[in-house]
């Protein structure tokens, strides 16, 4: 934590400011990672004293749009009402309504959709290719946005996007009057959350247990293998590699639980797809039907161990205290204990209680890399349209880990 | 005379959320957003702003702590000699918050490699351990410290923000 600014005087020399290739390729060697991850941090690394986040107007970002559109179906539609969405801290997004031949070209339809796009950079840098390959493979698993097309470098668009059907519902209970940051604090009545609770495990089930056969269009992942504990090291070396390239401050702590989690890395019993950022907040639904409409924010998923998500779901940021303000439920819906318990039973998967304090202590430092790290590095290049929100939220980084720090005195 | 700093803050809080903030689109949810939240940062700084110094002060003396005990457990003389700089830093109450925040950066830099370089497991995590003990103190200050954000579901269990930041 500082109280000056990180940009001027004693981080004048900070290599991270302004990196060069020779800083850039021994951050690479240093921390191996998956092969589309390595390019999207490169690219990350390669852009980052480049222009900050300039507001682009609404009319401006539609047109950019159309030429997107263009370049796979032709000029036979028309971009109608484009809109700002809200909500989110990373990603920058818009709804319009397309007037088209459909999918299948066959018939005229009117879909509302959805562009999202990178800012110049984000609190979490992800791939809009993985992004939307992931999509591809769950339509028709569960209810995913419908993805129609990406532009992976930014060929047509001014940043990395890509375009999906709007998804109907809401993200958090028309009555909850909080307006808090998205999924934080989110509050559903009993009645609500026991169909929810159910709706949630039951999808989280079905993405663990996804065909392995549908893992090979996944073009952009790399493959994760039982009995080995690669995947996860990889994983660790990303989140490390972050820090390293992101952080303002050196907090040793961030280097202790690094090392322990190389050291302690468990080896993967069943590939699983991860969604890596399973929680309220993330999912849409209908009040109406008090159904889940559309899983989203998929940039984090990878391939590799359920307890990655399990840990997450049930993480105390995501949850909230039920009425007798002594009760935790895991995202608000359900406490952990019944949470996993219904797991099981649904998914046929076992829940290994030394992988979840393993992931425990992964999430958590995945939190601490991410809010004490890049959102602090993106706000200070002013590199989003939202940075006001970017350091706000780096503060529960504080909160993540001084709770990551009382975990590691019980394992170390 | 000039405006003061604490003044200052104090009419641009006060337009925002008297002024500007009714005036502003109900309909424009990110605008909303980023004023609520531009209102609630300048509140924290204000109620924090008179506590920068001893802020800075705590975390070099944090470090030091940190530090000396690592050096003592691994035996290091440079990382001893390290400490004996930062420790004079410290001592002289004239010194430049930016060189105080400097001599910080430079001891958790030090045991940031320190941790990465060394080989030998059982130094690893003796170093490990006393790097986990000694940074509850700044973890519980910077939690205590942004104890406003609302995030932090257990704010009784923190020290008060005086006592985090008693050298």
């Amino acid at each position: 934590m500082t109280t000056q600014n990180p940009m001027t005087s004693s981080n004048s020399l900070d290599p991270r400011a302004a990196p060069d290739a020779a800083f850039i390729e021994s951050i690479r060697r240093r921390f191996p990672v998956e092969q589309e991850i390595d390019r999207i941090m490169t690219r990350k690394m390669e852009l980052r004293s480049g222009a900050g986040y300039s507001a682009i107007p609404l009319e401006q970002l539609a047109d950019y749009a159309k030429k997107l559109i263009t370049a796979h179906i032709g000029d036979d539609f028309r971009l109608n009402n484009p809109r700002w969405l809200h909500g989110g801290a990373s990603k920058l997004q818009m709804a319009f309504d397309l007037e088209w031949r459909g999918p299948n070209k066959d018939a005229p339809a009117t879909t509302t959709m959805v562009m999202r796009m990178e800012p110049p950079a984000g609190i979490v840098e992800t791939s809009r290719l993985r992004e939307f390959e992931i999509l591809r493979v769950m339509e028709g698993v569960i209810p995913v946005p419908e993805a129609f097309w990406v532009d992976a470098d930014g060929e047509h668009l001014p940043y990395p996007g890509l375009i999906y059907e709007f998804s109907q519902g809401v993200t958090k209970p028309t009555q909850d009057a909080k307006g808090g940051v998205t999924g934080i604090g989110t509050s559903f009545n009993p009645e609500l959350r026991a169909v929810i609770a159910e709706d949630f495990i039951q999808k989280l089930a079905a993405i663990h247990n996804l065909d392995q056969s549908r893992l090979s269009n996944l073009k952009h992942f790399d493959a994760a293998e039982t009995g080995s504990n690669a995947s996860i090291i990889k994983q660790v070396n990303g989140w490390r590699r972050i820090w390293e390239e992101d952080r303002l401050e050196e907090l040793p702590l961030v280097n202790v639980i690094a090392q322990w989690l190389i050291d302690n890395a468990p080896i993967l019993d069943h590939v699983s797809v991860v969604h890596g950022d399973y929680r309220t907040g993330n999912f849409l639904f209908s009040e109406e039907d008090q159904k889940i409409t559309a899983i989203l924010d998929w940039e984090l998923s990878l391939l590799g161990d359920r307890h990655q998500d399990l840990s997450w779901a049930i993480g105390e940021h995501f949850g909230q205290m039920a009425e007798d303000g002594k009760t935790f439920l895991a995202c608000g819906l359900i406490t952990p204990e019944e949470f996993l318990h219904r797991y099981e039973e649904v998914s046929g998967l076992s829940v290994d209680p030394e992988k979840l304090r393993y992931f425990r202590i992964f999430n958590d430092f995945q939190g601490v890399v991410t809010m004490l790290g890049s959102a602090g590095r993106v706000a200070a290049h002013s590199k989003t349209h939202q940075d006001i929100v970017v350091a706000w939220l780096s503060m529960i980084g504080h909160v993540i880990l001084g709770n990551m720090r009382d975990m590691l005195e019980e394992v170390i | 005379m000039v405006p003061h700093i604490s003044l200052q803050l104090q009419v641009v809080q006060k337009a925002l959320s008297e002024v500007v903030a009714p005036a502003v689109d109900s309909s424009h949810k990110v605008a909303q957003e980023q004023l609520g939240l531009s209102i609630a940062t300048l509140n924290m700084v204000m109620d924090r702003l008179p506590y920068s110094r001893k802020l800075v002060r705590k975390e070099l003396a944090i470090a030091i702590s940190m530090a000396k005990a690592v050096a003592a457990s691994a035996s290091s003389s440079t990382l001893s000699s390290a400490v004996d700089i930062a420790q004079q830093v410290l001592n002289d109450l004239d010194a430049e918050n930016s060189d105080i925040a400097a001599q910080k950066e430079e001891l958790m830099g030090r045991l940031a490699n320190l941790v990465d370089t060394v080989d030998d497991a059982e130094s690893r995590t003796r170093i490990s351990r006393i790097i986990i003990r000694e940074s509850k103190a700044q973890a519980d200050l910077y939690r205590r410290w942004c104890v406003a954000s609302g995030f932090d579901h257990h704010p009784s269990k923190l020290p008060e923000l005086d006592d985090a930041l008693r050298l």
